[in-house]
């Protein structure tokens, strides 16, 4: 390695004694650390509920209004507002029931948010099938709704707009979103909290690929995939109206998810208007690690924090809910773990 | 049968065609209607249904999945169905300049085609037809075209012979179809009845002793029943009807369907899947047309 020349003149006056080095490195460093501790503050932070020892047939909306009430949402928000919930639907079948959305979770939902005066719509838009209402049907949603008079979008078919993409993360310029989701005040994700087997988990964020229409994106939404996975996540959660979520883990699929997996009770409910720590949390009581998540990763600081010490629990801490969900034993999923010994399967 | 004069009556009257009652325009349930009208002998309504098709076909010979939309562009298979069917008696060859843009742009249009990956059970390298352009070819969008392009005469064309291979490829180990995914990371995906009846219409007359078509024929008539939706159902038994295997419940089967869409409010493409469901005779469907085009 070369030496640096010296200069061939030297300037004492300009060269600052040892002590004023010290303190001149002094102050940058205190400068730097302030700065870094003034970004932390100025960082986003979320609240996050979870609540234990759920139910399908138990008080499911009283769960749902003290989770909303603990992230401080209120009642006068949501009075005259137009509310979309969007479960669950990717591919129903009734052999596998742990794969979708489970309707009392759904109704409880729409429950809440029409008890506070907004006009509420269930909507989907089903990944994998052309026939929606085979997937309302085999879901048990068609039933659920017509008992309870609540109408449903099918988000595969409706008219289209275009929206400039606020995400910015994949290369799509624009998204193209149905009219139900365009006319929204708020979309209202209602994932099940499951494994999935290219990108680890999904939850609240991912669960919006179904906001997107199949006559313009296909079935599946090869477009989507295209354009990287994760990105588009990022693209479309970015580009929505408001977003809250509550996600029905209280019967969850591990293994091969999201359709082919097992079921893993676990009795959950999360809610939280921070899609990223919602799904954070969720990854966390599942035995998986946020930050190794692709979409969360590019999701952390753009959409939400992901960072344990930045969500505030609310209702039940997770660290008391962990119970590591089993992934496939697959190069991509293994470091997601938070464990190095947590659970594989074939 | 009843349900066919009633939903031709609702059809005749259609001008707009949707998804869903007082949806917007869409293309293919104006080729479904078309191609029911026409084969009800529904001339004149059918006729009107498919110049709003000509209208829409864009300088390329594309049409969009909906109005104003000229991208994404599947229905182009159904909309050379239809004019076709039109065109089986047309002395004045009306659709001919529709149908051979059509057929051209069929030919140059494919799926985006990728290398065997171990982590998918099916061949990602065979050439077939796309949902949105450049993507990946998938099941329904390959089963439309191969239809389109054998009753465009084309069935030795190697675009269909293609097709053929990769709808084949697409059918599960142990029968029936579903959007185009048979093994992931070595898990079977699950069976669906409208993939798997849209398959086996387009590999009906196929000359194909792959034991999953007769598996997959099995799964339909296992699947289908009274509380079967209707699209599923409509797909499945045409289906079934171009193997020679019409369930004999068939006619029950579409009357609890057509009852249901009534009692709820249906839309043009449900009528359309009906009205072609109910036909028992291949041969008045446009997959079995003789060849109008050179």
């Amino acid at each position: 390695m070369k030496n640096p020349e010296k200069p061939s003149s030297v300037e004492p006056f300009s060269q600052p004694s040892r002590r004023t080095l010290l303190a001149a490195g002094g102050v940058a460093l205190a400068g730097f650390v302030g700065a870094k501790a003034l970004g932390q503050i100025l960082l986003p932070r979320a609240d996050v509920f979870v609540a234990r020892n759920q139910r399908y047939d138990g008080s499911l909306v009283q769960t749902i209004y003290d989770g909303l009430a603990a992230c401080g949402l209120a009642p006068h928000q949501f009075a005259a507002k137009r509310v979309l919930l969007k479960p669950n639907m990717v591919e129903p079948t009734r052999r596998i029931p742990h794969m979708t959305t489970h309707p009392a979770v759904i109704i409880a939902a729409a429950e809440v948010f029409r008890g506070w005066g907004a006009t509420v719509t269930v909507g989907e838009a089903p990944g994998h099938v052309r026939d929606t209402e085979m997937a309302l049907v085999e879901s048990g949603v068609a039933e659920a709704l017509h008992d309870a008079r609540l109408s449903f979008a099918d988000l595969n078919y409706e008219e289209v707009a275009w929206r400039a993409n606020r995400g910015r993360v994949s290369p799509l310029r624009g998204i193209y979103f149905p009219r139900s989701v365009c006319e929204a005040d708020y979309v209202v994700s209602l994932p099940k909290m499951k494994t999935h087997h290219w990108v680890g988990i999904t939850c609240s964020m991912k669960n919006f690929y179904g906001t997107l229409p199949g006559i313009k994106y296909g079935w599946p939404k090869n477009v989507l995939h295209h354009n990287g996975i994760p990105q588009t996540v990022v693209d479309i959660n970015a580009t929505l109206p408001k977003t809250l979520a509550i996600v029905d883990a209280i019967d969850c699929m591990e293994g091969d998810g999201p359709i082919m997996g097992s079921m893993k009770p676990m009795g959950l409910v999360l809610v939280g208007s921070s899609l990223p720590a919602v799904d954070a949390t969720a990854a966390r009581i599942m035995g998986l690690r946020p930050e190794r998540v692709s979409y969360l990763q590019l999701a952390a600081d753009r959409l939400g924090p992901i960072a344990d010490d930045r969500i505030t629990q609310r209702g039940e801490n997770w660290q008391e809910l962990v119970s590591p969900f089993q992934i496939l034993d697959e190069p991509h999923l293994r470091n997601l773990r938070a464990l190095p010994d947590g659970p594989l399967v074939s | 049968m009843n349900i066919i004069q009633q939903t031709l009556d609702q059809l005749r009257a259609a001008d707009c065609c949707s998804y869903s009652p007082g949806g917007p325009w869409a293309a293919e349930p104006t080729a479904l209607a078309c191609l029911a009208l026409e084969i009800h002998h529904e001339r004149t309504p059918a006729l009107r249904l498919a110049h709003q098709l000509a209208a829409a076909q864009q300088p390329d010979g594309s049409i969009g999945a909906l109005a104003e939309h000229t991208t994404p562009a599947w229905p182009t298979s159904l909309a050379m169905l239809a004019w076709m069917a039109c065109s089986q008696d047309d002395t004045q060859s009306t659709f001919a300049e529709e149908i051979a843009l059509a057929v051209h742009w069929a030919l140059a249009t494919h799926g985006k085609p990728a290398d065997p990956n171990p982590q998918v059970g099916h061949d990602p390298s065979i050439l077939g037809w796309s949902w949105a352009a450049d993507t990946h070819a998938w099941m329904e969008p390959t089963c439309m075209f191969v239809l389109a392009l054998k009753a465009a005469g084309l069935r030795s064309h190697s675009r269909t012979r293609d097709g053929v291979r990769l709808i084949t490829d697409r059918l599960l180990p142990t029968g029936g179809s579903n959007y185009g995914s048979t093994l992931v990371l070595g898990q079977a995906t699950l069976p669906q009845v409208q993939s798997t009846g849209l398959a086996m219409l387009a590999l009906a007359g196929e000359e194909n002793n792959d034991l999953r078509v007769a598996a997959s024929l099995d799964y339909l008539e296992h699947s289908i029943c009274l509380e079967t939706t209707t699209s599923s159902m409509c797909f499945g038994l045409l289906g079934l009807t171009f193997h020679g295997r019409r369930p004999p419940q068939a006619a029950s089967f579409l009357q609890q369907a057509f009852d249901r869409e009534m009692t709820r409010g249906t839309c043009e493409y449900k009528l359309a899947l009906l009205a072609l469901a109910v036909n028992e005779d291949p041969a008045l469907f446009p997959g079995f047309l003789p060849q109008v085009i050179a």
